[in-house]
């Protein structure tokens, strides 16, 4: 079967080299013509063969067309205008375009009718875009702008729950997201337990989701692959932005270090409650000082060294911090610290080998830590006790990877590459000083010790077209994962597939095979930053799955791009904790752990307008989402704790002018299944003896494992921007209100054994947010 | 590390506007309970009879007369289950024979609740093939030494097995207790008590399964059992399937009962219609020479 594949593949790419002998090409960069950042998925359209492609994550295009003819090209991208160009293609050609934003032209300058491939010319489904200028503008949570919680509002794609930045894709948990800023996995997407993510929309330049058919380059995780890109920085001037917030500020500066050549791009964030909070804290709480604080900063450098080759340096550093400081008049000294964040980096070398053959090669570094750690100081009678714990957990990756663009013709766009990647998994060690020397120094280790794994991805797909028609994407991803002397295999074929029906309605069916050799051990509750990464081991096994989804999609008018597709999910081998297990001792995490099976499926709908004064989207999803592990429920099939059966958001957008903008958004969603006692009774057991019965405890019977469904979830966001064109700057202020009907939505229920009743505790009610922000 | 837990509760309990909500949680239909623990061999066979009460509701659980219970062998003739004058205990006088298969079913019915049922086969023997001393060790937790032990025994072929194993101590004078075993072998592990260990055949199905269990210095508790007729005795058992589900989820029921961050534990049942256990268990011992 393998050689069968291969072989196909062969003739595919021996065919389309010697099918392109009579044909030129025309290839190179598309970018923003003010800043000279690189414009991804920008549309190429060949009016006379009616063929097309896009750039891809780095900008570069290429098409290959009939020789000796006049061609006649445009070049788009939303919010930008067109242009098109008529060229004599008797050779291959280097084209670099610059597109302008429509923004910056004083007239609109008609260059060509527009004529951009919309939803129906894409083969790929299941896929979700939302341009982060729009993002910007949906109102959020204290005015702080969330790339995950914008993500939240699109169909098929939840939220855990108030406030909550995890994504649950399709039935996947957070885990099962691939999440990749600038080609480097992020473990922890979380600030503040979840309520604000690490992504700093100032330093993004574009955000794609995709939650099914998969594309052969993606592996790795089961539900999405979701791609973040930063800003390259400006390359042709210096400029700034910035704004101050309720909870904090950030600062954005871009420019050219070599005009045209060299850029950067340095973006930070952190917030001051705890600073606004220390004079009321040290009147209220004498001896104890406790704050929380978060920060994160992106860093990105590019240097052009000519049309074929360019070099990108990026990284990002987040923390968040918890402390709490006590002194009791010199007596009691206790310094007490919560910390956890991530670090990654990525260096990428692009080069053009050939005007049909791109390559990028990365280098990757990824990091997150979570770690505690108490010291304390008590002196009595001269005397001086120390005691001092320290506990931390993580994930520490290295990895490497090339990928190559190879576009022998308009109807075949073919990927191929490899990548290893060495994961380091630290799953909980507690080091204690018990305080027998002056200094702290941890020397007793309790708990495992870090697991060492490598994981290796192998893959090839060809995006390709048949007929006028017909479009299919289709590909194989192997992978491969070693850890403590044990080998895990997958082969995941992948297969997405478009026919164009008359009116141009597309059909549209995919479906993949995933495998996941890492795991997240979270609670189901909050999203605490105990969360425990830990690897596929001879005893866990890797999670799989398989999707097939099938859809239809269209554009009406210009502007709306409707979608509607089903899916279904099939899961195995997922990880949970094991029934009164929990993150808090430290035995084996294997020993905690079970693993089951999970399916989930439904039908998504979705409406999205992008271009014009008012955009948004409305987004529907009908859903069942099921789990059935031996250990659990005593095996019994039970619904997913996000099992939601109704999920809606509409979001708009509208600019009255370059002055005035709007934005509401509202949700409403099925709730959060939960496990509630239903009764209670006295436990018997047998003497050891042999003469009878002991009473044991009043066991406490819980319904079956998610019984309980809490109060749906909906609310109403609303903001409103002025913004205003001073003389070297521009300045908006935003004002708007989270939850503006002060719906008291359930966080979690609680038993008040006082009452005798059960308790639902909900967390925000409206809250107002004013945000000033300036761009230069 | 609970204390940061908590006080970020505590600080998003201050955030938060707390609400009483009228869960609409359907009402508990009280139940019965019922546990009977038999071993092959025995000639009373004792019952344990309680009910449950709503989690909301204001009653407490409790132990239950005025029962009627009947037991039947493969579908048999039916015996009663008499209640002993103590409240909620419930006995029959019948011999349980060592015929493995032999289904039994006890029906248990009270005006006040539903009928309940519950099933019960007798389990395969399995008797210990070989137990030797293989070394000491030293228990790290209760600061003790150890007699490590290995334990063989053959587990039947294409038979569901569990067992359960415990070492009890006959002081000579009528005084019986278990001593704590120690194991590090993931396929064998604790029970409720500490004193008891189980296993499944779900790693040594039809082969020889062979553990090594550590049993405190056999030197010391002869010191501290010096009547001449003192014994120590290790028990295999076989039990159910049922009696295995149940003893591992009251354990972890157990530990996790004080822990707000555990998942909830649902505690293994066998009887329809109500809550509890039946089962019936086969026990080979072997007396260790001092």
């Amino acid at each position: 079967m393998k050689y069968n594949l291969l072989l196909l593949l062969s003739l595919v790419l021996v065919g389309t080299a010697l099918n392109a002998q009579d044909k030129f090409t025309i290839s190179g960069y598309i970018e923003d013509a003010s800043s000279g950042e690189m414009l991804i998925e920008a549309n190429v359209f060949d009016d006379a063969s009616a063929s097309g492609t896009v750039s891809n994550l780095y900008g570069f295009y290429s098409m290959t067309l009939p020789g000796n003819d006049t061609v006649r090209l445009s070049f788009s991208y939303i919010g930008y205008a067109t242009q098109s160009f008529a060229i004599y293609l008797d050779k291959d050609i280097t084209l670099n375009i610059k597109l302008e934003d429509e923004a910056t032209l004083s007239e609109v300058v008609v260059v060509a009718d527009e004529v951009e491939p919309n939803i129906e010319d894409e083969t790929q489904m299941s896929k979700v875009e939302v341009p982060i200028e729009q993002i910007k503008q949906i109102p959020a949570l204290l005015g702080e702008v969330d790339v995950l919680k914008a993500m939240q509002l699109l169909p098929g794609i939840q939220s855990g729950g108030e406030g909550t930045s995890g994504l649950y894709v399709r039935g996947g948990s957070p885990d099962q997201n691939l999440i990749l800023l600038d080609g480097v996995p992020v473990y922890n997407v979380s600030h503040l337990f979840g309520f604000f993510s690490v992504f700093n929309a100032d330093a993004i330049n574009n955000v794609t989701l995709t939650k099914g058919g998969f594309p052969a380059r993606f592996g790795g995780r089961l539900s999405s692959v979701m791609e973040i890109n930063m800003k390259e920085g400006n390359s042709k001037e210096f400029h700034g932005e910035g704004s101050i917030g309720l909870i904090a500020s950030k600062l954005t500066l871009e420019g050219p270090i070599v005009k045209d050549k060299t850029s950067f791009l340095i973006s930070g964030r952190r917030t001051y409650i705890d600073l606004l909070a220390r004079p009321f804290l040290k009147r209220q709480l004498e001896d104890e000082l406790p704050g929380y604080y978060f920060y994160d900063v992106n860093a990105k450098v590019n240097h052009k060294f000519n049309d074929k080759h360019r070099l990108y340096a990026s990284a990002y550093a987040g923390q968040d911090v918890f402390y709490i400081k006590i002194n009791e008049d010199d007596e009691y000294i206790q310094d007490s610290r919560l910390k956890w964040g991530n670090i990654t980096s990525a260096l990428r070398w692009n080069y053009m080998i050939s005007n049909k053959l791109f390559a990028n090669t990365t280098l990757t570094y990824s990091r997150y830590r979570f770690e505690t750690s108490t010291e304390t100081e008590e002196r009595y009678d001269g005397e001086v006790e120390r005691f001092a714990f320290k506990y931390f957990s993580g994930i520490e990756d290295f990895g490497g990877k090339i990928d190559f663009d190879f576009v022998p013709s308009p109807d075949h766009y073919i990927r191929f590459g490899t990548s290893a990647t060495h994961h380091t998994f630290s799953p909980g060690v507690l080091q204690l000083d018990l305080g027998d020397e002056t200094d702290f120094d941890f020397d007793t280790l309790i708990g495992t010790t870090d697991t060492r794994a490598w994981e290796m991805t192998l893959y090839v797909e060809d995006d390709m077209r048949i007929g006028e028609n017909f479009s299919a994407n289709v590909g194989l991803h192997g992978s491969a994962f070693l850890v403590n002397g044990e080998s895990y295999f997958s082969l995941q074929p992948r297969v997405g597939m478009r026919y164009l029906l008359p009116q141009r309605y597309a059909l549209k069916g995919s479906f993949s095979m995933m495998a996941q050799y890492i795991n997240l051990l979270t609670n189901e509750g909050v999203g605490l930053p105990t969360d425990l990464w830990v690897p596929t081991t001879d005893q866990i096994k890797p999670q799989r799955s398989w999707q097939a989804a099938l859809g239809v999609a269209k554009t009406f008018g210009s502007d709306f791009e409707v979608s509607i597709e089903g899916y279904y999910k099939k899961m195995t081998n997922l990880v949970s904790y094991k029934e009164g297990a929990s993150f808090f001792d430290f035995n084996d995490w294997q020993t905690k752990v079970t693993q089951g099976d999970g399916e989930a499926y439904g039908v998504e709908f979705f409406v999205q307008k992008k271009k014009g004064k008012t955009t948004g989207w409305l987004g529907y999803t009908l859903s069942w989402n099921n789990r059935i592990f031996p250990e659990i429920n005593s095996g019994e099939e039970y619904p997913f704790k996000y099992d939601r059966r109704h999920d809606l958001s509409l979001v708009v957008v509208h600019r009255f002018n370059d002055k005035i903008s709007v934005s509401g958004s509202w949700v409403y969603g099925t709730g959060n299944s939960i496990t509630l006692n239903e009764a209670r009774y006295i436990a018997f057991n047998p003497n050891g003896d042999g003469t009878g019965f002991n009473s044991g405890n009043t066991v406490e019977v819980p319904g079956s494992k998610n019984n309980y469904r809490m109060a749906a979830y909906h609310r109403l966001d609303f903001g409103v921007d002025f913004t205003k064109q001073k003389k070297r700057y521009e300045r908006t202020f935003s004002l708007g209100a989270y939850n503006a009907y002060s719906r008291k939505n359930p966080y979690f229920i609680y038993y008040s054994e006082g009452d005798n009743k059960f308790k639902q505790v909900s967390l925000f009610p409206v809250i107002p947010y004013f945000t000033y922000s300036f761009k230069f | 590390m609970k204390k940061y837990i908590v006080f970020c509760w505590i600080l998003i309990s201050i955030l938060s506007c707390e609400t009483t909500v009228e869960i609409d949680v359907e009402p508990h239909e009280p139940r019965m309970v019922a546990y009977a623990y038999w071993v092959v061999g025995d000639s009373e066979l004792p019952l344990q009879l309680g009910y449950s009460s709503g989690y909301l509701n204001t009653g407490d659980p409790g132990l239950l007369n005025n029962a009627s219970a009947d037991l039947a062998k493969n579908g048999g003739v039916a015996v009663p289950l008499l209640t002993t004058g103590e409240v909620g205990e419930y006995s029959a006088i019948y011999n349980l024979e060592d015929v493995p298969g032999d289904e039994f079913r006890i029906e248990i019915s009270h005006p006040d609740y539903p009928t309940a049922y519950a099933n019960a086969v007798v389990p395969t023997k399995v008797g210990i093939d070989d137990l030797r001393f293989v070394g000491e060790s030293y228990d790290v937790e209760y600061e003790q030494d150890v007699d490590q032990y290995e334990i063989t025994f053959t587990d039947p072929l294409g038979e569901e097995n569990f067992y359960a194993l415990d070492f009890i101590i006959d002081d000579g004078f009528g005084n019986t207790h278990r001593e704590r075993m120690t194991i590090v072998d993931p396929r064998m592990v604790r029970g409720p008590k500490k004193e008891v260990l189980i296993a499944s055949d779900l790693h040594a199905d039809g082969s020889v399964a062979t553990y090594i269990i550590g049993l405190p210095d056999i030197e010391q508790l002869r010191m501290y059992n010096e009547h001449p007729e003192a014994t120590a005795t290790l028990r295999l058992k076989s039990i159910s399937r049922d009696r295995y589900l149940y003893a591992k989820s009251y354990r972890d029921y157990n530990q996790s009962d004080d822990n707000p961050f555990a998942e909830p534990v649902t505690v293994h049942s066998n009887i329809e219609n109500g809550f509890g256990i039946f089962s019936i268990e086969q026990v080979h011992e072997t007396i260790l020479e001092w």
